[in-house]
C-alpha cells in the first residue's frame, strides 16, 4: 500500500529555525521554504507515475520554487526547465544557470494582448508537449503542495504546543492554506490571517501593478483555498519594508519583504491578544534583497516610505475598495465568490442561515462550476483518490494524461468539477475525431469521470453530468446527445448514470476486459 | 535444567491514543499505534512442559495463544519440547482492549519463563506478530512507544512514559463484538497520512513535558480521524458530555467498541468531574465505568 521514494538529501534545509521574538509570538523562519512542497511534490509525481527515472522537470517560475527543483534536480538526477520572465532576479539567475537548468525568459509583449503569466504557460504547455517524460509540478494546483506542509505543522506544534493564531503571506497558497488545515485538526479554533498587498487579487482587490515578489498576479491559483481564513491584512510596499527592517533590527533576522509584513501583522495581532501563541512564517532570507529593500537608496524611491506608514490596520468593509495603507477585513472562512457576493458566513452574521439557502438552490449559488484543464494538468486530479474496488474500473490520472497529452485539445476536453473552491471530481468529454467507436457524430461522449472518495455521497457524480450537459449546450449547440459506456460489472457507475438521467441504449460495446453498457441523454432539442 | 512450569503476564489495553500511519527514519511508511495501557486487565498464562512435542492449551478458543507458544519454542528452546498453556484473564473479548494480544504475549512470555531466557522486546514482538498479525504496544511499560502492529517494530521510542491518566470507559456497543482480524486496514487518504504528522508531533511534547491537556488533543483529532473507518455509535453525544465536565480529550479502540473519556488526575475537580459525568452518562442510557490512574495502581502493586 505505502510506495514512497523518499529525496531527502536535502532535508535539513526543509525546515524552519523557530525564533521566539516574544511572549508568544514566534517566528519561523525559512532558509528556502519551496525546497520543502518542491520535495514533497517531485516525491509523489514519482508515486503517482508522472516523474519518471531521468525525467524532465518543466515548471513557469520566475521565484524560490525554481530554485527549489533546480537544487533536488541536481541531487536526484532529474534535467528542470524554467519559464521565466524580465522579474527573475540577475543573481538568481546565475545560480540556476550554474545548476544546470535551462531558463527561457518570455518577454512581456505577447500577441493578442495576453497577460505575462498565461503567456509563460503556453510556452510551458509548448515544452511539456514536445519532451517526453517531462512532468510539471504545477505549485499552484498540486494538491501535493498544501500537503507537504504537514511536517512543518508537526515541527511547529512539537515546539510550541498549542498555537492560537498563524499570519503569514499568500503566493501559491500553499503554505498558509496547507499548514492551517494540519494545525485546525488540532485546533479547530485556530485564527488563521494572510497577507496581502493592495491591487493583488487573491483576496479581492481590483488588479494593478504589484511590486513585491512572492505576492499578487494575475490568476489566483487553485491552492488559495480562501475559506481557510478568519482574516485577511493588506499592506503597502512602505509598510511591508518598514517590518522588514524592524525584523532585522529589532530580533537579528534578515529576512524577505514577505517576511517584513508577516511580522508587522503578527507583531500587532499578538500585543493585541495577550496570552495567545502566535506563529508568523518567514518565507525566505534577505540576501535577494541587498540591493533593494536593504538598499537606502533604493527605499527612498518607495511610494510612501517613510512617512506614510500605518501602525494599526484600518478595519474595511470590503476588500475591493481602494486602499491606501494596511487595512483588515473580516473574511470569515468565506470562499472567495461567497466574499464577494457579500453572502455572510454564520460566525459573522446572524441572518446567514437565510441568505445562505436561497442561493445554494443553484449549481452556481452552491459554488459549483466547471473549470477546463489543459492536457498537462496531472497533478491537479491527483488527490481525487477512490475505494480500491472503483480503482479497477478507472484509469489512474497517469494514464488518463499520459493519453490527453498526445491527442488534440481541440475534440478532447479535460474538466474539473469545482465546488466551493475544492476541486471535488475530473471528468473527459470527447467530440469528433476522438469519440470511441460505438459514438454517432452527433454525441459527445463522457469518459473518466471520477469523484474523489472523501467528497462522495453529496451528489457530485449528478452535478458533474448536469455540468457537462450545460457546457455541451452552451458550447456546442448542435449536439444533441451525451453517451457514456460503463463497464457490466460496475453497478455503482451505472446507478449514477442512471440517476443522472442516462438511459439505456440497449447497444453494448465489448470493452478491453468486459462489455459495456451505453447508455444516452438526449439533450433538449432545438 | 529447566523448572517443569513457567509463568507469564500480559495487560489489556483501553483502545489507543493515536492510530495512523507514520513515517520511520528512512522516510518508509508504517501503519502505527500507542495504546492506552490499562494494567487491572491481565491475562495469566501457566507453561507446563509435557513430554513429547505437542503442545496443548486451556481454555481451547485460544488457538493463537497455543500457537505463539509453538513459535516461541521453536525460536527460542534449544531443544524441542511439548507442554500444556492455561490461561487466565479478565479482559473482555471483542472491545478492541488487546485480548487476544494479552494472551499471545503471556503465553510467550510463560515459554520464555519456563526456558529461562531473556531475548529482546523486539523478538518477542516478532514471534507475537507471527502469531497474530497484529500486535499493541503494551509490552513496552517504561517508555512509551509508536509501534508498528502489524510489523511488530517500533517506529518511535519517546523519551518517557506516559503521564498517568484517568477516563471513564464507555462500551459504545455492548451487544457486538468487532473480530480484529477480519477488519480491513483502514485505507487513509494521503491527506490523512499527512494529518498524523503534526498528530505525532504533538505527541511527542505531550509525552516529554507529561502534558495530558495536548495528550487529549492528539487522541480526540485521532479518534476523528478514524471515525469514518469504525464508526462509533453516539460518539458525539460522549464527547459532548466530556466537553461539560473538562475531559482533557476523548480515545477510542480503533478496532473495537470502547471509548474513553480522559481526565487529568492532577486536577483537584476531577474526581467529582468524573462522577458527574458518569452520572450524565448513565442518564444518557450509557453503562460507564470509571478507571482512575489511582486504583489502578493499587490493584497493580498487589
Amino acid at each position: 500500500m505505502f510506495n514512497r521514494s523518499a529525496m531527502r538529501n536535502l532535508e535539513d534545509f526543509e525546515l524552519p529555525r523557530i525564533v521566539r521574538l516574544n511572549d508568544g509570538l514566534f517566528g519561523a523562519s525559512f532558509f528556502l521554504m519551496k525546497l520543502l512542497p518542491a520535495r514533497f511534490m517531485l516525491e509523489r509525481g514519482v508515486e503517482h507515475g508522472f516523474l519518471k527515472p531521468g525525467g524532465t522537470i518543466c515548471e513557469s517560475s520566475s521565484g524560490t520554487l525554481g530554485l527549489a527543483l533546480a537544487m533536488l534536480a541536481v541531487q536526484y538526477g532529474y534535467k528542470l526547465v524554467l519559464v521565466s520572465d524580465w522579474s527573475l532576479d540577475r543573481h538568481l539567475h546565475k545560480r540556476l544557470v550554474e545548476l544546470g537548468t535551462h531558463i527561457e525568459i518570455v518577454d512581456e509583449a505577447g500577441p493578442g494582448g495576453r497577460g505575462i503569466q498565461q503567456r509563460r504557460l503556453d510556452r510551458l504547455a509548448e515544452y511539456l508537449k514536445e519532451i517526453p517524460d517531462s512532468f510539471w509540478p504545477a505549485q499552484y494546483s498540486n494538491n501535493d503542495n498544501p500537503l507537504a506542509y504537514g511536517k512543518f505543522a508537526e515541527m511547529l506544534v512539537e515546539r510550541v504546543g498549542k498555537i492560537d493564531c498563524l499570519i503569514g503571506p499568500v503566493g501559491s497558497g500553499g503554505s498558509m492554506c496547507g499548514t492551517t488545515k494540519f494545525l485546525r485538526a488540532i485546533f479547530p479554533e485556530l485564527h488563521a490571517i494572510s497577507v496581502d498587498t493592495p491591487n493583488s487579487i487573491l483576496f479581492g482587490q481590483p488588479a494593478g501593478k504589484v511590486m513585491v515578489s512572492g505576492l499578487g498576479g494575475g490568476i489566483v491559483p487553485f491552492n488559495v483555498d480562501h475559506r481557510q481564513f478568519d482574516e485577511v491584512h493588506w499592506l503597502t510596499p512602505a509598510e511591508m519594508f518598514q517590518g522588514t527592517h524592524r525584523l532585522h533590527q529589532g530580533h537579528g533576522l534578515f529576512m524577505g519583504p514577505t517576511s517584513g509584513a508577516a511580522y508587522k501583522v503578527a507583531d500587532w495581532w499578538s500585543r493585541t491578544n495577550p496570552g495567545k501563541n502566535v506563529v508568523a512564517i518567514f518565507p525566505d532570507e534577505g540576501h535577494r534583497y541587498v540591493e533593494s529593500v536593504y538598499d537606502e537608496n533604493w527605499l527612498s524611491s518607495v511610494p510612501g516610505w517613510p512617512t506614510s506608514i500605518r501602525d494599526e490596520p484600518m478595519m474595511i468593509e470590503t476588500p475591493a475598495m481602494e486602499l491606501t495603507g494596511w487595512s483588515s477585513y473580516r473574511w470569515c472562512r468565506r470562499t472567495l465568490a461567497e466574499v464577494r457576493s457579500g453572502l455572510k458566513d454564520q460566525s459573522c452574521a446572524s441572518n446567514s442561515k437565510r441568505e445562505c439557502t436561497s442561493a445554494f438552490s443553484s449549481d452556481e449559488g452552491r459554488g459549483a462550476a466547471l473549470k477546463a484543464l489543459t492536457h498537462f494538468d496531472a497533478t491537479t486530479v491527483a488527490h481525487l483518490e477512490l475505494d480500491p474496488e472503483q480503482e479497477e474500473f478507472v484509469d489512474p490520472p497517469a494514464v488518463v494524461f499520459e493519453k490527453l497529452r498526445n491527442s488534440p485539445s481541440s475534440v478532447e476536453h479535460a474538466f474539473l468539477v469545482v465546488v466551493r473552491e475544492q476541486v471535488v471530481g475530473f471528468f473527459v468529454l470527447c467530440e469528433k475525431a476522438a469519440l470511441p467507436a460505438w459514438a454517432p457524430p452527433s454525441a459527445i461522449t463522457l469518459h473518466n469521470l471520477r469523484i474523489g472518495r472523501s467528497y462522495q455521497g453529496n451528489g457530485y457524480g449528478k452535478l458533474a453530468t448536469r455540468l457537462a450537459a450545460q457546457w455541451i449546450l452552451e458550447s456546442r449547440p448542435s449536439i444533441s446527445r451525451i453517451m457514456v459506456a460503463v463497464d457490466v460489472r460496475n453497478i455503482a457507475a451505472r446507478q449514477l448514470c442512471l440517476s443522472s438521467g442516462f438511459q439505456g441504449t440497449g447497444a453494448v460495446d465489448c470493452g478491453r476486459v468486459s462489455p459495456h453498457n451505453i447508455l444516452s441523454i438526449q439533450l433538449a432539442e432545438r | 535444567m529447566y523448572e517443569t512450569q513457567g509463568n507469564g503476564e500480559a495487560t489489556g489495553h483501553h483502545g489507543e491514543l493515536l492510530q495512523g500511519v507514520f513515517e520511520d527514519k528512512d522516510g518508509q511508511l508504517h501503519r502505527g499505534l500507542i495504546s492506552l495501557p490499562c494494567r487491572r486487565l491481565k491475562s495469566k498464562a501457566t507453561f507446563r512442559a509435557t513430554s513429547g512435542e505437542k503442545i496443548s492449551i486451556t481454555p481451547p478458543h485460544c488457538q493463537k495463544a497455543e500457537r505463539a507458544a509453538e513459535l516461541a519454542v521453536k525460536r527460542f528452546a534449544r531443544i524441542r519440547t511439548g507442554g500444556h498453556l492455561s490461561i487466565e484473564s479478565n479482559i473482555p473479548v471483542g472491545r478492541g482492549m488487546g485480548s487476544s494480544t494479552a494472551d499471545v504475549l503471556a503465553s510467550i512470555l510463560a515459554v520464555l519463563n519456563y526456558l529461562d531466557v531473556q531475548p529482546s522486546s523486539g523478538s518477542i514482538m516478532q514471534v507475537a506478530v507471527n502469531a497474530e498479525t497484529a500486535c499493541d504496544s503494551t509490552l513496552f511499560s517504561q517508555q512509551a512507544v509508536l509501534f508498528a502492529h502489524r510489523e511488530g517494530i517500533v517506529i518511535e521510542s519517546f523519551s518517557n512514559s506516559l503521564p498517568p491518566i484517568d477516563y471513564i470507559s464507555v462500551d459504545t456497543a455492548p451487544d457486538q463484538t468487532v473480530d480484529t482480524l477480519s477488519l480491513q486496514p483502514a485505507q487513509y487518504s494521503a491527506a490523512e497520512i499527512e494529518t498524523f504528522r503534526p498528530l505525532r508531533g504533538l505527541l511527542r511534547r505531550a509525552i516529554s513535558a507529561s502534558d495530558l491537556g495536548l495528550l487529549g488533543l492528539v487522541s480526540t483529532a485521532s479518534a476523528r480521524i478514524n471515525e469514518r473507518f469504525l464508526r462509533k455509535p453516539r460518539l458525539h453525544d460522549i464527547q459532548a458530555i466530556g466537553v461539560r465536565y473538562g475531559a482533557v480529550g476523548i480515545q477510542v479502540a480503533h478496532s473495537g467498541t470502547v471509548v474513553g473519556l480522559m481526565f487529568d488526575p492532577t486536577n483537584r475537580k476531577t474526581a467529582e468531574n468524573m462522577e458527574r459525568a458518569t452520572s450524565d452518562l448513565k442518564s444518557d442510557g450509557f453503562r460507564p465505568s470509571i478507571v482512575s490512574h489511582e486504583s489502578e495502581l493499587e490493584r497493580t502493586n498487589v
